[in-house]
């Protein structure tokens, strides 16, 4: 299990280990958020380890 | 995944690219794509002075970085809207970029009652349609006082791709004609608006702020809820993620086109002075004005 803390909409448990396959669990278009573990940014190729925690920040702002 | 140029590990993946950098090479990648949108669209050179806008946020810090990182002489432009603890938040940002990279920089701070929440309430007009009222008029009353020509703003790609959905569901003709990434001067007071990061995203100016350790503020404005360019650009996330190149496609694609649309779109009228404030316009009394007396009025 992932926990994936969501900058402004709280936390949530994944079991997608990918974070390509994370972000699509969530229902985040891949360039719509920053995933990021412990300050490092994630590629999507990335596997993550169980009882990971990382930091999802979207990106899409008003124009 | 690795970096392309040099082989060490990414920090991002360009899908629309279909390749991957690490920082050293995606920053150059990103300094390379603004350089290219200043030179290709001619917005302005190193011997003139820029104000550029910021609000804090990721796009207006990542271009005033950016532009600093290439030379350019710049000149920060906050405008403090009075809205809730956002403004506040947001000033704060950008003073700590302006002292930590030593960058001047002007606040503009609305009047007492003359706040965006308060000019929405008492206009009866949309907090969004305000603030851009505000801002349009300040965007040249400002750099018009302080002598400077050219004024940058951080719009990028999705933004501008949203806009121009929006301005063609409606065949907003006029609007479409307008749309580019310069925007000429007019008249004495009118100023040449450039958009130097309409070759970047949202994900990647993120992604470089990020890394590159600017501070942003990464909440969204409380007015902006429920914004239907925020609606447009969900929308065009999820034709991009199906088909990546999608929204650089559609926007690229309609600038080399936008003669169509140019050709056909009603002429704008004369340039004019307001007659309340004095500063050009395209009627009689600027919109500005008009928002002024309607909240005076009520």
């Amino acid at each position: 299990m992932i926990e994936a803390v969501i900058k402004g909409q709280g936390i949530k448990k994944c079991t997608k280990h990918r974070v390509k396959d994370l972000l699509k669990e969530l229902d985040i278009p891949s360039e719509t958020a920053i995933v990021i573990k412990e300050g490092e940014i994630l590629t999507p190729d990335i596997y993550l380890q169980h009882g990971d925690t990382v930091e999802i920040i979207p990106v899409v702002s008003g124009g | 995944m690795k970096c392309r140029i040099c082989g060490s590990k990414a920090i991002i993946s360009l899908r629309r690219h279909n390749t991957s950098f690490c920082h050293v090479h995606f920053n150059e990648f990103f300094l390379k794509q603004v350089e290219k949108a200043i030179k290709k669209y001619s917005m302005f050179s190193r011997d003139e002075e820029i104000l550029v806008c910021v609000s804090g946020g990721k796009d207006s810090l990542a271009l005033w970085d950016a532009l600093n990182k290439l030379n350019y002489k710049t000149k920060g432009f906050y405008i403090h809207l009075g809205i809730e603890d956002y403004s506040e938040e947001s000033l704060e940002k950008v003073e700590t970029f302006a002292e930590k990279n030593h960058l001047p920089f002007i606040v503009k701070r609305l009047g007492t009652g003359k706040t965006i929440p308060e000019l929405s309430k008492k206009s009866g007009r949309k907090k969004c349609s305000v603030c851009g009222i505000v801002k349009r008029y300040f965007f040249n009353k400002i750099p018009y006082e302080e002598n400077i020509d050219v004024v940058a703003t951080g719009h990028n790609m999705d933004d501008e791709a949203s806009r121009l959905l929006g301005n063609i569901l409606k065949w907003d003709l006029t609007r479409l004609s307008k749309h580019e990434p310069v925007l000429k001067a007019e008249g004495m007071m009118l100023k040449r608006k450039v958009k130097p990061l309409m070759r970047l995203t949202d994900y990647e100016i993120a992604t470089y702020a990020l890394a590159n350790g600017i501070d942003y503020i990464q909440r969204e404005c409380p007015m902006s809820k429920g914004a239907t360019s925020i609606y447009y650009k969900n929308v065009l996330n999820r034709l991009e993620e199906k088909s990546p190149g999608t929204k650089q496609y559609f926007y690229h694609q309609f600038l080399k086109n936008i003669h169509i649309f140019q050709d056909v779109a009603t002429r704008a009228d004369q340039i004019k002075r307001c007659n309340i404030c004095g500063m050009e316009s395209f009627s009689e009394i600027c919109s500005y004005c008009r928002l002024m007396e309607k909240i005076s009025e009520g």
